[in-house]
């Protein structure tokens, strides 16, 4: 009977002991966010210099060929966006003091501005923006892809130098004008 | 616990629009024009004045036997708000004997007259060589129009330095001289 009691003893301890081991568990979340953004990785500034923008003639020269340092300058851009958008636009060339345009002559240099963006999926999205004497709307495209990755993946050119009459003579001096880039989430 | 996570949820939505940056710059754009001026028709020619003398001998002072035209008209191009034109022109010398003397010369003077048209208005400049006052410069005094044949030479009024002097017989040459330069 002795021995009976001894076993039963030890049997209930051995059992009931596992089950007070009671564990604490969860599931802890962790999140994070990218937002759509774009960033310029080498700064969107720098000249493009076309010097001279008369012919011999004195009228406009449109293909700037007297230009330093080429007619674009590319730019390194990220974006995070699965899209994203281009957009240009600038004022025309003016004359520093006289940008008026009468008795054949002018002090203003229309231009068109393409911008141009790498495409992940290969190709490229274009923007295309001509100064006028009422400037027209920026010009924005949608690359419809993602921007490519890697440097100088976004192009700014200049080209076709114009007067408002072509037959105008350029007044003398110097002449200035600014492009605006924007590369845009989308 | 769970009010701590519900709160949480909301900032993270909220956090998003503002990063929705767009790289952007600009760049800018230089050019020069400098002030030029361009004979865009070369000023050159010939006036051919023919036969010079009266039948009686003596000068005749409207050139009336010339054989081109008594003007000629060219294009000049000028970048800049005015110029600067220098003319001067010498005396039609006879290529054996240009002296004067006896009653007999071998030298003609006369009047060369450029008109300038400008985007306003024109301008004129008369140059005498019997006056031999050197280069007459004057600055135009506007922008030159841009259109064709903007300036026009015309020579005129043959003469002696003795009016009754009879003219060498002879060739008798001279020149003028037309510069066009910005300012």
């Amino acid at each position: 009977m002795k021995k009976f009691v001894a076993l039963a003893l030890l049997a209930t301890a051995a059992i009931a002991t596992p089950a007070m081991a009671q564990s604490a568990t969860g599931t802890i979340q962790v999140t994070g966010v990218v937002p759509g953004k774009c960033a310029a990785i080498t700064p969107i500034t720098g000249t493009i210099t076309l010097n001279d923008i008369s012919t011999p003639t004195g009228t406009v020269l449109s293909s700037f060929a007297n230009n330093s340092g080429g007619l674009s300058r590319s730019f390194t851009v990220v974006c995070t966006s699965a899209n994203a958008s281009i957009s240009v636009s600038s004022d025309a060339l003016n004359n520093s003091t006289d940008s008026s345009t009468g008795g054949g002559y002018t002090g203003r240099v229309h231009y068109t501005s393409t911008l141009s963006a790498n495409k992940a999926g290969g190709g490229t999205a274009t923007a295309v923006y001509t100064t006028a004497d009422v400037l027209p709307a920026v010009s924005t495209t949608a690359l419809a892809d993602r921007l490519a990755t890697g440097p100088n993946n976004v192009t700014v050119a200049v080209s076709n130098g114009t007067t408002t009459n072509s037959g105008d003579v350029l007044k003398s001096g110097s002449y200035s004008s600014t492009i605006t880039v924007t590369v845009s989430p989308l | 616990m769970k009010k701590l996570i519900l709160l949480a949820i909301p900032a993270a939505l909220v956090a998003s629009p503002a990063f929705a940056q767009a790289a952007s710059g600009s760049v800018g754009v230089t050019g020069t024009v400098g002030g030029r001026c361009a004979a865009l028709t070369p000023i050159t020619g010939t006036f051919d004045l023919g036969e010079l003398s009266l039948t009686n001998g003596t000068i005749d002072t409207a050139f009336s036997n010339h054989v081109t035209p008594l003007s000629k008209s060219f294009t000049i191009m000028c970048t800049s708000a005015d110029a600067n034109v220098s003319i001067d022109a010498t005396p039609l010398d006879n290529t054996g004997d240009n002296s004067t003397s006896g009653g007999y010369t071998g030298r003609v003077h006369y009047t060369a007259t450029t008109v300038f048209q400008r985007v306003s208005g024109t301008h004129t400049y008369i140059y005498g060589t019997s006056n031999a006052g050197g280069v007459l410069a004057a600055p135009l005094g506007g922008r030159l129009a841009n259109q064709p044949d903007n300036v026009t030479l015309s020579v005129s009024n043959g003469h002696t330095d003795n009016a009754t002097d009879l003219l060498k017989s002879g060739t008798y040459n001279g020149v003028i001289n037309i510069t066009v330069s910005p300012l």
